[in-house]
């Protein structure tokens, strides 16, 4: 995944917020995905289009560069996409 | 209700938390022991665990870890409900709209999505669907199509069309619709002219698409009904609902006034507003107190009791929906549907294992009218 390409969570997911935990649904999909901790983080952030240097680069700011960070975030913004939960954003638009 | 006058004040707290007009405090309230097993056990009768979270997250309530846990959890079962019945409205709102139908969401998801700060404040256990009367057969159809069971037969053919309110549907994973051709039973649902809140819409976006619902006014009208009408005493969270909309929405109260005057809403609009003025401690703007129409006259007070008061335990709604029908021959049909329904309805009105009977079903009125000699 290019760390240039902006995500922005998709339209068509359902969410809420409990706690410090994000529940997340999409119809036609019988499954609820939980997020917490960091990925509960990037979820929120991906509320407006972000590329994933830039959530790298705030999470670094917020809580400090850690190795790995960078293949980790790469890892959770793949797996959110692969299960439709995030949409990509072409260039140009807000 | 709470016993002490902290545990009120708190409980009190906690269902106005966020409304304009309420001042947050600078105490934070803890809870112990027995205080907080009647305060959790009120939370989730009344439905209000998301507000007591945000009360949580506001620093309004001290709350140890396990009690936050346990706040927590409640919350979490309910919030997956609320995602699993968000996912067949998206689902049910493209069904209908190929089928060519109108259709309304009411209640829960329309507030949640709308006027409520956050979603999560306002949870829901059902669908809330409202169609076009002409529309009824065509609705329940489709339902059954997409995989839904209607939990109870018509009395006799065409009476939910003619004097009901709802019809319960369920689905294959247990997720709840009731079906509205009004807003309430009884009286005031046969008052109401429903078709004109279909020139009352707004929509809102869900899953990727546009659901329909009723617009400030009409959300306002709504949770007026269900929080006066719908329990005796009104819930706390219906109670919110129309703070909510008087505070937040976009109401046009003349709208109201007519509303209120042709439809003999009155006493319910004031009854629902004093309620939730009241149990929330919020004042409502003057435009709010002035614009809910004339005084009732007896006959919409009467109606209200019916409702309100011992008599909804004993047929009062029934009663007062008689009254309310016009002509002999529409209130004929009424009672002699109730009387002497078909045999499917009593199938699915017995208790398990039990035989339909007639007999039995008689005996409920004899009761009601030996009660009230």
């Amino acid at each position: 995944m290019s760390s240039a390409r902006r995500l922005r969570q998709s339209e068509c997911v359902l969410s809420r917020t409990v706690g410090s935990e994000v529940l997340l649904s999409r119809p036609g999909h019988q499954d609820i995905d939980v997020l917490s901790g960091p990925a509960s983080v990037v979820w929120h952030m991906l509320a407006t289009p972000r590329s994933q240097a830039g959530i790298t680069r705030l999470l670094g700011e917020a809580y400090g560069s850690e190795p790995g960070l960078e293949q980790g975030i790469r890892v959770l913004l793949r797996s959110l996409s692969e299960r439709g939960l995030l949409e990509e954003i072409a260039d140009g638009h807000a | 209700m709470l016993e002490t006058a902290t545990q009120r004040h708190v409980q009190r707290l906690v269902a106005g938390l966020g409304l304009p007009g309420t001042a947050g405090e600078a105490e934070s309230y803890a809870l112990a022991g027995l205080e907080w097993r009647r305060f959790f056990g009120m939370v989730g009768r009344q439905r209000l665990n998301g507000l007591a979270l945000a009360a949580v997250e506001a620093g309004q309530l001290d709350l140890a870890d396990w009690q936050l846990q346990s706040l927590l959890e409640l919350q979490r079962e309910a919030m997956i409900r609320a995602l699993t019945l968000e996912r067949t409205l998206v689902s049910l709102a493209a069904s209908f709209e190929s089928a060519g139908l109108d259709v309304i969401v009411l209640k829960g998801p329309a507030l949640a999505h709308t006027l409520y700060p956050d979603p999560a404040w306002r949870p829901f256990g059902d669908l809330d669907l409202l169609v076009r009367t002409d529309d009824w057969d065509d609705a329940c159809a489709l339902l059954s199509d997409v995989g839904f069971t209607r939990r109870y037969r018509e009395p006799r053919p065409g009476f939910s069309k003619r004097f009901g309110h709802t019809a319960l549907h369920i689905g294959e994973d247990g997720v709840e619709v009731d079906l509205h051709r009004t807003l309430v039973a009884g009286p005031f649902g046969l008052w109401m002219e429903p078709e004109e809140l279909f020139d009352h819409i707004d929509t809102f976006r869900l899953g990727g698409r546009t659901i329909r619902r009723l617009d400030d006014s009409g959300l306002f009208l709504n949770a007026c009904v269900h929080a006066s009408l719908g329990f005796k005493p009104p819930l706390l969270l219906p109670l919110r609902d129309v703070a909510q909309t008087v505070m937040t929405g976009d109401v046009d109260w003349n709208v109201i006034r007519d509303w209120s005057g042709r439809w003999r809403l009155s006493a319910v609009l004031q009854h629902a507003c004093s309620a939730a003025s009241e149990s929330l401690d919020v004042t409502f703007p003057e435009q709010a107190r002035t614009s809910l129409g004339p005084l009732p006259g007896r006959r919409e007070r009467r109606a209200l009791e019916a409702y309100t008061t011992e008599r909804r335990s004993r047929g009062g709604k029934a009663l007062a929906a008689i009254q309310a029908i016009p002509g002999w021959r529409g209130k004929i049909a009424y009672v002699s549907a109730l009387l002497v329904p078909r045999r499917e309805f009593l199938q699915t009105q017995a208790a398990e294992g039990a035989a339909p009977s007639y007999l039995r079903r008689w005996l409920t009125p004899i009761r009601w009218l030996a009660r009230r000699s």
